[in-house]
């Protein structure tokens, strides 16, 4: 399917205007008397641009890009001949670039990993010789100007492998941004992003005033690893760009790091800086963004994981979360039905009205308190870091699982400080307190009915709060006091073994820190920290 | 007169559902003895009983070990919001208790409770049971 006539007329015209652009910035970065551009931008912008667009609408840029190239150089008072065929090889260059890019792999996102960059990297390279043979031969047939054919060919792979590593993924990288992910970047990363720029400049006025043939063109280097390890090939793919246009602007006004000797040593000298400082910036950006996306996707992986944990523990409890809605409910359904039977009795007056609809008040309150918290824990949704009340996600926790403490005959004892803050994500606590308060039920299976003792103590510990779940059962093995967080490691028949490892990788990421230990009369704790939410939290305790 | 009335003892450890259940069972003419916890009832039981309605799951002494303790003569309707306590109660020995799943109908209650100590005026069936 082709794009939209809006879209494709879209296309079109950013062609059009980008190689036309191109074209008069290739005029102004060609150190005259010589007759090719120190870079060349018009091929690197369409091959930048069939990168960015589905194969089927090349067709699309490849047409818009033939008036700009008109328009830019038969104004130049170049014959038409010559002008087709430097349209001509131009666009063989861009496809084969792209054809070789896209046989390898998919479009934009190539540019977004280390292989995929590598393969831009040679396709470009080799797009760029290819078509200089095509290129030079019709430079030759047509008469025009009086290099020799190879002298030509390697001034135009120069300077065409330069533009393509300079422009192209300039053009990918910040093509391929929607319009509402560039508003939505933050603040601090913005800030981050001047900085860099006023490094970058800072770097071209002063680093480049020295008199050094290695100082000047190593100088930018670390804003540049900067803009390729912080900001992905978008960031370094500007900065490079900035750069390269100082060089070569710079290399013309007789300033900066390339500005001596001959027109073309000096070109010669740029060409080589870009491509070899290209090469390496590039194959640093995509491999610094396939890291970021690499982390992204396993926090996405995370974070679906701990969602899929807290509904196994939900599983597990079901049986008691049920027990705990039927117990209200039963209760309502009583009392309506008492209300009815003294209506139809005629036996109703207000005095005994009054406490049977304040009672059916309070259950009601009560369930819908409970399916609150089922919701909650439920819910799909970021993490939300905010200040807690542990004694209350402790008294959520253990009503939810008092049913099933019941049902196998253990007692569960609260032992929490009141009014302790801290500082997390409410949903997470009561994950973590949930796992741990089944761990101990499942702990006491075999334990004596005297010993099915289940005890969550909170307290303050310094800067933070103690939360141990303490249990009567069979303990754990010494040598498995750390092996029981790692993922995938259960001592049950029927565990997953991440439970545990889930609720260390929450407590670590709100600052705490949990582990386990034997208690000395049998049985084990397992205790985990919280910071609390401020050095007061505790005022007026 | 209240004297006469059969005395239905109460056990649960929900505050909520001990007042719906007492009013159900006063409003049939019975008379209602509360306590949260069997321990209590155990400790403190009226000398004469009924019949004894008690949550299966209860903190301590759940109601079916309460259902052991108590004289086979002394009937005894267990009710429970989870499910798998009926089959518990199934498979209780001695006399077959009556189950009731929670939330019940007030009439599911009040019919169980006619039909094992007969009608709250005290009559035709209902016996007085001691607990001793």
């Amino acid at each position: 399917m082709l794009p939209g006539p809006a879209r494709g007329l879209r296309l079109a015209v950013l062609v059009f205007l980008g190689y036309y652009a191109g074209a008069r910035l290739g005029f102004v970065l060609t150190f005259l008397p010589l007759p090719i551009s120190v870079l060349w931008p018009p091929n690197a912008i369409v091959l930048g641009a069939l990168l960015l667009v589905p194969v089927r609408a090349w067709w699309i840029v490849v047409l818009a890009a033939l008036p700009a190239h008109l328009l830019s150089e038969l104004h130049e008072g170049i014959p038409v001949a010559m002008v087709l065929s430097w349209y001509a090889s131009n666009m063989s260059e861009a496809l084969i670039g792209a054809g070789l890019v896209c046989a390898f792999h998919e479009g934009p996102a190539a540019l977004s990993t280390l292989r995929g960059m590598v393969t831009f990297i040679a396709a470009a390279c080799l797009a760029a010789i290819a078509s200089s043979f095509l290129d030079s031969a019709l430079v030759k047939v047509n008469g025009w100007g009086d290099v020799p054919y190879w002298e030509l060919w390697r001034r135009r792979v120069f300077s065409n492998i330069a533009s393509s590593l300079v422009i192209a993924p300039l053009v990918v990288a910040w093509g391929r941004a929607s319009g509402p992910a560039l508003r939505k970047i933050p603040v601090p990363e913005l800030v981050e992003a001047a900085l860099l720029a006023a490094g970058l400049v800072a770097v071209v006025l002063v680093g480049w005033s020295v008199d050094s043939t290695w100082v000047a063109p190593c100088a930018p280097l670390p804003f540049l690893l900067w803009a390729a390890l912080r900001f992905g090939t978008r960031g370094a793919t500007a900065a490079f760009a900035g750069i390269a246009v100082a060089a070569i602007w710079g290399a013309g006004e007789g300033f900066g790091a390339f500005a001596s000797g001959t027109p073309l040593s000096t070109t010669h000298s740029v060409q080589i800086f870009l491509m070899s400082m290209g090469s390496v910036l590039l194959c640093l950006a995509a491999a610094s963004e396939e890291r970021r996306g690499a982390q992204q996707a396993l926090d996405v992986l995370r974070y679906r994981l701990n969602h899929a944990s807290r509904l196994a523990v939900m599983g597990e409890m079901a049986a008691s979360i049920a027990h705990e809605v039927s117990q209200p409910l039963a209760a309502i359904l009583g009392n309506v039905e008492v209300a009815q039977a003294l209506l139809r009795a005629g036996r109703i007056d207000e005095d005994k009205l009054r406490p049977i609809l304040e009672d059916i008040r309070e259950d009601n309150l009560r369930a819908v308190d409970i399916i609150r918290h089922i919701r909650n824990l439920a819910r799909h949704r970021p993490p939300a870091i905010a200040s807690v009340d542990l004694a209350e996600q402790v008294r959520a926790v253990l009503s939810l699982g008092a049913p099933l403490a019941r049902h196998r005959g253990i007692t569960l004892e609260n032992r929490c400080e009141d009014r302790l803050m801290v500082r997390g994500d409410p949903i997470h606590v009561q994950q973590v307190l949930a796992n741990l308060v089944l761990n101990a039920m499942d702990a006491m299976d075999a334990a004596l009915p005297q010993d099915r003792r289940l005890e969550v103590e909170v307290r303050q510990d310094g800067a933070m709060a103690r939360v141990s779940v303490r249990d009567r059962g069979h303990g754990i093995a010494p040598s498995q006091l750390e092996d029981i967080f790692d993922s995938f490691f259960t001592t049950k028949q029927e565990g997953t073994g991440l439970g545990l490892s889930i609720s260390r990788s929450l407590v670590t990421a709100q600052g705490g820190r949990i582990w386990a230990e034997n208690n000395p009369g049998g049985g084990a704790t397992v205790t985990f920290t919280v910071p609390l939410a401020h050095a007061a939290a505790k005022a007026g305790a | 007169m209240t004297a006469s009335r059969p005395v239905v003892v109460i056990v649960d450890d929900d505050p909520g559902m001990v007042r719906a259940m007492a009013r159900m069972v006063e409003l049939a003419g019975y008379a209602p003895v509360v306590f949260a916890s069997a321990e209590s009832m155990l400790e403190s039981a009226p000398g004469v009983i009924d019949c004894v309605i008690a949550d299966v799951h209860l903190p301590g002494i759940d109601g079916i070990e309460l259902a052991g303790r108590l004289e086979d003569s002394v009937p005894v309707i267990l009710v429970s919001a989870s499910e798998e306590a009926e089959s518990r109660v199934r498979a209780m020995p001695g006399p077959p208790r009556v189950f009731l799943p929670k939330p019940f109908p007030a009439q599911s209650l009040l019919e169980t409770l006619s039909r094992m100590i007969g009608g709250a005026d005290g009559g035709e069936a209902a016996v007085r049971r001691r607990y001793s």
